[in-house]
């Protein structure tokens, strides 16, 4: 019952987060310099049309107005259609989200199978060489920024050594049979069509290394430095000295409490990559949200700019609900603490 | 606290500090840095090619003794273009922060000390700034407010003052019950006396820190920014642009996006680094 | 814990697997779109990517060849009347849309209506010039025009001709009566045209595709094109295009990429690189109404301060500067027309003239955000301009908004780098949509003229119908330009391509995206 009040408590904040968001993009969106109507008709458009645009899209109306149309469409669920494409801007998003979904998931992907492992032994090996190496490594991953290390896969692996392609998720050529999930990898597994799978693969592989480094740093940090924290607690010392294994001592009794500040740090990262994937994108072509979100902001689409922040920060709330929900099951401690505030 | 015993405290803390290579290293590099950036017109070996400046015969030319790190396509120095980048840097960062941190600073004393519906206010405000990422707001609001250095700035300050709201609200609930502070109050000491004689020094070693780590965190962001065509205008030199710039003429160009990239990296890890000492130091735990 | 190892030793392999490639057996065609396609509604085409599709996908009445006159698609042939007021067009018979339905002067008369009810993309064209359309016969249609337009002919190319009764089945409720929407949300995404390709695929911002459309009226040859590719590869991925003309994975890199980029194509074994002088000229329009620039003094001393020789010779090497406001390949070119040339001393003279102290002046050039070429120009503008004493403020802005600035004089930069499009290779086509003071508004006319003298010139010139009076009209038209400075007139836009060897039938046409008709071409290894 707790736990219930706690993620009803943590879901209502979340709506006024969510709020507070629609308000501040609402006024981006209408004090943006430039006229959206005459930037969606294009260049050979003439005064008429432009005036006929404003007024269907109602931004001849007074500020006040049009903010409790935009708040009921919201409501409704209804972004409008977006001024480049035409298309309901729900369609857009739905049509560029799985490249970003997909460039997320591999990203946390390797987050996981090379962060924690490597964090994990590197407390194992706490000052070995070893560790020193992963620590310098994990340093240098958080500090590097990601499209500078997207640039340098580029010139490394795209230019000089040839071994993978440079940009775009898939080659000419390759063929999407039939979108089940829109995420090519998905989908190619459920086609057994290995040759989408292998070349959207060698596509993904550097725009997602690139993007998973600061993650990959964090997370090594962060399970080292519980991991060690734990190991010094009593109940660790009290197992050792019964004389369980060493491995087993490590998975049971460090791992996975040690996973806690891990998890948490992930959620907080699968939700910021949805934002921080636009360099990395924009320096890979990558085909997704916020190419289209950049794009919407420079053309003044308002209503595909709406969508795509509400998106964001829609992901980023979500994200940290589960992460709070997975927690709490996890920790009671926490939960607890979250009622007392 | 006497002269002497703050200067027996600052001995301590170079010692430890000193202990480091990293912070050491880190230390030079940032005051270097920003020496270098600020006799810039001094030390480079072509200043006016930072500004209206453009040489057809002399572009694209690799590294060689004159021009050491190449020319662009315009054919000026990238080396005399790089040291001058540093100053959009270090402005940018010393101008957001030199807003944000004051603000959230107070906002965060404020909020933590009287709580209250103002604490509510301030915090839930921060919430919702956070629940965007930080790219994506500049990106927004540089956006709106067109592209230029000042209202690139304002835009970042704007959601970076949060984070120091937030970072110094947590202290400040818990510091507010802290015995000293209750003595402060039974002695009749005023609330603006408490927030920042009593409480906000507590406070500065973390904020310190913090604001050493935005530096190149700002750095970072503006180099993205620029990277993306914000923030600038030519013929400015900036190092995000640069790279980007450069980026098209990969790979035969190649010096044009590896040495301001480097450029780059060499102030965020010298910052970083910095950083790390300061906290080990500090004994701060951010 | 061991899944993962699995996984992890699975992704090891398919590494080392590295590249596979695919057999082709189909002739496949890929080419780099520099900016994406908004739309693919023949109604409302208006940049060279959405052009380029339309080509592709419909036919016109006429098509213009390489020397810009016009040769008949769809029409067999035509008449014009004496009085020039009317077009009367046969069309072949026998021409299938891409269902299998037969096209017909009905389906002319309707795409016409559909573009003007629409009022996008190119109606401007006929806006104020078609009466209305008249249907003899299934096979002859005739164009009923208000007052004579001697250009008319030229600029039907951009009439695509759409399937009627398609469209109308598909047409959802809107606000044009009994057509509803005129079909507008079904042809966002499908194509109701006769071209020579048909619709296959569009994934937005990323690539769209054709096939071959086998029953196409004007037949196939062999080793032709059966599917084409055309994918977005932004100006800053120009690298991306350089490695993939290498690999062969792409066939065509498009006229929008940087010169280092050609010259880095040329030097491959497996490509060139094609040149062809266009039709699209590169001005700094000057908005002749904001001080300082109403003064034509000040206009004069920057069009001699502009280092024009080192533009041509350095910044795009072996271009020609340009002569006033037209081409010299458009028939109408006035060859005496005066031409500004780097002088620096009549520059000072004349800003002496202007009343105006070298220091005192800053005005501001704005130019389209990331386009490396206008990027260079305007640099070196700067740095002239400098040499004579004026602080030129530079303004890189996205397209959408430079066409939004000049909708108003006040938001209309001093000056703007802006290319004329090749609408119709017609000297009209340079000069009502920029000079003509009913055309104001528009990117076309930034300078804000509104000169009545070059106003009567131009209406003057459309309706005459004698092609040796015309002429001279054109000609005095571009003396009077080219003495008010209008805008600085930098050069005709050398267009290059770069093509792999075994693509042959490629050929220029100096209209906008005509030259990417890919029935033309065929594949011979």
């Amino acid at each position: 019952m707790q736990y219930i009040l706690f993620l009803l408590r943590r879901a209502a904040h979340s709506i006024l987060v969510l709020l507070g968001l629609s308000i501040i993009i609402f006024i981006i969106s209408r004090v943006m310099p430039g006229d959206p109507a005459r930037m969606a008709l294009g260049p050979y458009a003439t005064q008429e049309q432009v005036a006929a645009l404003r007024q269907e899209m109602g931004l001849d109306l007074p500020l006040w107005t049009q903010y409790v149309r935009y708040m009921s469409n919201l409501v409704q669920g209804q972004f409008g259609k977006s001024l480049i494409s035409e298309r309901d801007v729900r369609l857009d998003l739905a049509h560029h989200l799985p490249a970003t979904l997909e460039l997320i998931m591999m990203t946390m992907f390797w987050v996981v199978v090379i962060g924690i492992p490597l964090g994990a032994l590197s407390a194992v090996k706490k000052d070995t060489a070893f560790d020193n190496l992963t620590r310098g490594f994990s340093f240098t991953a958080v500090v590097i920024p990601g499209f500078l290390v997207g640039i340098g896969f580029q010139l490394l692996f795209g230019y000089w050594l040839d071994w993978f392609p440079i940009t775009g998720r898939l080659s000419p050529g390759t063929v999407v049979t039939q979108k089940i999930t829109g995420l090519y990898l998905i989908d190619a597994l459920i086609l057994r069509d290995w040759h989408l799978f292998f070349d959207a693969l060698k596509h993904i592989l550097l725009p997602s290394l690139a993007l998973s480094m600061a993650g990959i740093g964090q997370v090594i940090r962060i399970t080292r430095s519980s991991m060690l924290e734990i190991e010094t607690q009593d109940h660790v010392q009290v197992v050792r000295s019964y004389g369980v294994p060493n491995l087993l001592v490590t998975f049971k009794y460090i791992l996975k409490p040690a996973f806690i500040p891990t998890l948490n740090i992930l959620g907080l990262l699968s939700a910021s990559l949805l934002g921080n994937a636009f360099l990395v994108e924009s320096v890979f072509s990558w085909p997704g949200v916020a190419k289209y979100g950049v794009n919407a902001m420079l053309q003044k689409d308002i209503n595909g700019l709406v969508g795509v922040v509400l998106l964001i920060g829609l992901g980023f709330l979500l994200a940290n609900l589960i992460v709070d929900m997975i927690i709490g099951l996890l920790d009671p401690r926490i939960r607890l603490k979250g009622e007392a505030e | 606290m006497k002269f002497a015993d703050f200067r027996r405290k600052l001995a301590q803390y170079w010692y430890r500090f000193s202990q480091n290579k990293a912070s050491i290293a880190g230390l030079i590099i940032t005051v270097t840095i920003v020496l270098v950036t600020i006799l810039a017109p001094y030390v480079t070996p072509y200043p006016e090619h930072a500004g209206v400046f453009v040489d057809f015969r002399n572009t694209f030319k690799p590294p060689s003794s004159a021009n050491w790190f190449g020319t662009d396509q315009v054919g000026r120095d990238i080396f005399t273009r790089s040291i001058f980048g540093y100053r959009f840097s270090l402005i940018m960062a010393g101008t957001v922060l030199g807003i944000a941190v004051p603000l959230g600073v107070v906002l965060g004393l404020v909020s933590g000390y009287f709580g209250g519906w103002i604490e509510s206010l301030i915090m839930r405000l921060t919430d919702i700034v956070l629940a965007l990422p930080p790219l994506a707001m500049a990106i927004a609001v540089s956006a709106v407010l067109g592209s230029d250095l000042g209202n690139t700035m304002i835009a970042l300050a704007m959601i970076w003052w949060t984070w120091y709201a937030r970072l110094v609200h947590g202290m400040v609930v818990s510091l507010r019950n802290e015995e000293y502070v209750e003595a402060a109050q039974i002695m009749g000491a005023s609330k603006l006396h408490i927030m920042f004689r009593e409480i906000l020094p507590n406070c500065a070693p973390a904020i310190l820190v913090k604001t050493t780590l935005d530096a190149a965190f700002v750095i970072e962001l503006s180099a993205g920014l620029s990277f993306l065509g914000l923030g600038v205008r030519p013929p400015e030199p900036a190092l995000g642009t640069m790279v980007a710039e450069g980026a098209r003429y990969l790979p035969a160009n190649w010096w044009m996006t590896v040495f301001p990239a480097l450029a780059i990296l060499v102030l965020i890890f010298g910052l970083n680094w910095l950083a790390d000492g300061l906290r080990d130091v500090l004994d701060v735990d951010l | 814990m061991h899944r993962t190892g699995w996984v992890l030793t699975f992704l090891l392999l398919t590494l080392l697997v590295g590249t596979l490639s695919v057999g082709a057996q189909k002739n496949i065609v890929t080419m780099s779109l520099n900016q994406g396609i908004g739309t693919i509604d023949p109604a409302k085409v208006t940049d060279w990517t959405e052009a380029m599709v339309m080509v592709n996908l419909y036919d016109s009445l006429v098509t213009p060849k390489p020397d810009g006159t016009m040769a008949g698609l769809i029409a067999r042939e035509w008449e014009i009347s004496p009085d020039g007021l009317e077009y009367v067009f046969k069309l072949h018979r026998g021409i299938k849309f891409h269902d299998g339905t037969e096209l017909k002067a009905e389906d002319v008369k309707f795409s016409l209506e559909r573009v003007l009810a629409l009022k996008q993309g190119y109606s401007w064209l006929w806006a104020d010039i078609v009466k209305e359309v008249v249907v003899h016969d299934d096979y002859t249609v005739a164009f009923i025009l208000k007052e004579p337009f001697s250009p008319f002919l030229s600029t039907l190319p951009w009439l695509a001709i759409v399937n009627k009764d398609q469209v109308l089945a598909n047409k959802k409720p809107g606000n044009f009566g009994e057509y509803g929407d005129y079909g507008q949300e079904w042809l966002l995404n499908n194509d109701a045209g006769s071209g020579a390709y048909m619709f296959k695929s569009w994934t937005r911002g990323n690539e769209i595709v054709f096939t071959k459309f086998d029953d196409y009226f004007l037949g196939w040859r062999e080793g032709a094109i059966d599917e084409v590719r055309a994918k977005e590869i932004p100006p800053g991925n120009d690298a991306t295009v350089i490695a993939e003309m290498r690999t062969g994975a792409l066939t065509i890199a498009d006229h929008y990429r940087s010169l280092e980029t050609y010259a880095q194509i040329e030097r491959l074994p497996n490509a060139s690189v094609k040149t062809a002088l266009s039709g699209e000229a590169l001005y700094l329009k000057i908005n002749t109404k904001k001080p300082p620039m109403d003064n034509v003094h000040v206009r004069r001393a920057i069009s001699y301060a502009f280092d024009y020789q080192t533009f041509i010779e350095q910044i795009d090497p072996g271009a020609k500067q340009l002569r006033g406001p037209i081409p010299d390949t458009i028939a109408g070119h006035n060859p005496n027309a005066k031409m500004y040339t780097q002088d620096l001393a009549k520059a000072r003279e004349e800003l002496a003239k202007s009343g105006y102290r070298p220091g005192q002046l800053t005005i501001n050039l704005c130019y389209v955000d990331g386009f490396e070429l206008e990027e260079r120009l305007a640099l070196l503008f700067q740095a002239n301009m400098a040499q004579i004493g004026i602080n030129v403020v530079l303004q890189p802005e996205t397209w959408g908004r430079i066409t939004d600035l000049a909708a108003n004089v006040e938001t209309t930069p001093h000056l703007t780098a802006v290319f004329s499009a090749a609408n119709y290779p017609d000297p009209d086509n340079y000069l009502f949509t920029a000079y003509h003071s009913s055309a104001a508004g528009t990117w076309m006319s930034m300078e804000w003229l509104q000169d009545p003298e070059i106003d009567r010139l131009i209406e003057r010139s459309r309706v005459e119908v004698d092609p040796v009076k015309r002429n001279e009209l054109f000609y005095e038209i571009q003396d009077r330009l080219t003495d008010l400075a209008t805008d600085i007139f930098i050069y005709a836009l050398p267009k290059r391509y770069g093509m792999q060897n075994y693509l042959h039938g490629f050929e220029f046409v100096p209209v906008m995206s005509f030259e990417y008709d890919f029935h033309k071409m065929y594949i011979k290894r």
